[in-house]
């Protein structure tokens, strides 16, 4: 290897890698981060959300036909780019699949561009119904929150009882976990805040449908991330998503 | 108030990718100061100047249109979000609503009730009885909407960015003016490095 003799044993060979950039807003929202993202876009091969969920949203322009993505980075319009859904996001199938399909239906092919991470903690039909109750229990001293769900599914994480996306992939496994943390959660809504206990086949018979239509993409999220800074690509981290609005003319077929 | 960690920390905590492999943290800020909901906002405006910002900058949410509330841009709270992120660099946007302001103020300290000078407080009590301690600086008439390169505005507004810069202690990398993609001013790639 040229060079190797004058090398000291401390230093390390050094190859071109890629950069690690982070997007975020500094003031209490509405700063226009979603233009600089999609501009950013452009010279990164992976664009990765590491908080929130399906929140706010950024609102797109695709032929002249508004879509608002709450979880998917924009990113995903752009034929050569990954997008990764990082283990700190906290997602809602459904909202998720929801998503999907309606960039699917405008012709982009969302699957092929996005990857999950299997650590995503779940969020649930009775993560939106808890906070629905709670906040309707708070009264004129509500927080305000979107009652999607958000809180109670961190909640869930912090408490150790909560679901993951990789726990979708094995009914069995799934099966036990929901069994039990669905005990606690009904055990809440009906005794303390007076509200119909959530059906356990239920929650069970639509997680397992869905599992199948997200089981392509989950995979090794951090492997890919790393992977793709060594072999020099850049990476865009975006940051907390407030009530941000872009419009993009970018190519949405490859 | 909201359950997850949206400082650069999280970047780690929620991708997997340790703190130090971050190259660079690019904070977004406005010229000004919005804010929805309750909560401290010291440098918040009541008057013509908060009407302005408000109806320049399209302070209404796109969903609920309900209006924002509007007021000068306050490097306290900059110098806070700059640590607590450690950012490296800042995006300035919607600069041209200032257009046409006589005089600027920039919150450059916070004053509490015994006149004494301090930092950010530490709870949001703490804001109760401070205020806002401005600098003031000359506003500019021409239309800042659209330009492409630094020299091409107005003396005034780029004294101001050199004035946020210092007070905020942060280069401004990247400068937008206005909604398009290429009303926009790049002074530093940040994955230039």
């Amino acid at each position: 290897m040229a060079g190797a003799a004058s090398r000291g044993f401390f230093d390390q060979e050094t190859k071109a890698m890629g950069k690690n950039v982070v997007v975020l807003g500094t003031q209490w929202g509405d700063e226009g981060k979603g233009k600089v993202v999609d501009l950013l876009t452009e010279s990164a091969s992976a664009v990765v959300r590491f908080q929130g969920g399906h929140n706010a949203g950024h609102t797109l322009v695709i032929d002249g036909e508004k879509t608002v993505l709450h979880l998917i980075p924009s990113g995903v319009l752009r034929d050569d780019k990954t997008c990764v859904i990082g283990n700190g996001v906290v997602l809602s199938p459904e909202a998720l699949i929801k998503e999907i399909r309606e960039l699917e239906t405008k012709g982009v092919p969302v699957r092929k561009r996005l990857r999950l991470s299997p650590a995503c903690p779940l969020i649930l039909s009775y993560h939106v119904r808890l906070d629905q109750a709670r906040e309707k229990a708070r009264g004129v001293a509500k927080i305000g929150t979107t009652g999607r769900g958000i809180g109670p599914a961190y909640e869930d994480k912090v408490a150790r009882r909560g679901l993951r996306l990789g726990d979708m992939l094995h009914r069995e496994r799934f099966a036990s976990k929901l069994g039990e943390v669905l005990d606690y959660h009904n055990f809440v809504l009906t005794q303390y805040h007076g509200e119909p206990a959530v059906d356990f086949q239920q929650v069970l018979d639509e997680a397992m449908e869905m599992a199948e239509e997200l089981r392509p993409m989950v995979c090794d999220t951090v492997g890919l991330v790393h992977n793709l800074r060594k072999a020099g690509e850049n990476i865009l981290f975006e940051g907390p998503r407030a009530r941000c609005s872009i419009s993009t003319t970018a190519p949405i077929r490859s | 108030m909201t359950s997850s960690n949206t400082t650069a920390g999280g970047t780690a905590t929620g991708s997997g990718v340790g703190p130090l492999y971050l190259d660079y943290v690019l904070g977004i800020t406005k010229a000004y100061t919005t804010r929805v909901g309750s909560g401290p906002f010291p440098t918040e405006l009541f008057d013509a100047h908060g009407r302005h910002l408000a109806e320049r900058g399209h302070e209404f949410g796109a969903t609920t249109g309900r209006a924002r509330r509007c007021g000068w841009f306050d490097a306290v709270a900059l110098r806070h979000a700059v640590q607590i992120n450690s950012v490296s660099g800042l995006c300035l946007t919607k600069l041209d609503v200032l257009d046409g302001l006589e005089n600027i103020r920039v919150c450059i300290g916070y004053r509490s009730k015994d006149g004494d000078v301090l930092d950010t407080p530490v709870d949001s009590e703490g804001y109760e009885a401070i205020e806002p301690l401005y600098h003031d600086l000359p506003g500019w008439s021409e239309s800042t909407l659209g330009v492409k390169r630094v020299e091409d505005l107005p003396a005034n507004a780029r004294a101001y960015i050199s004035f946020l810069e210092e007070q905020v202690g942060t280069s401004i990398d990247i400068i937008s003016t206005g909604p398009d993609r290429n009303e926009t001013i790049v002074l530093r790639n940040p994955f230039d490095g």
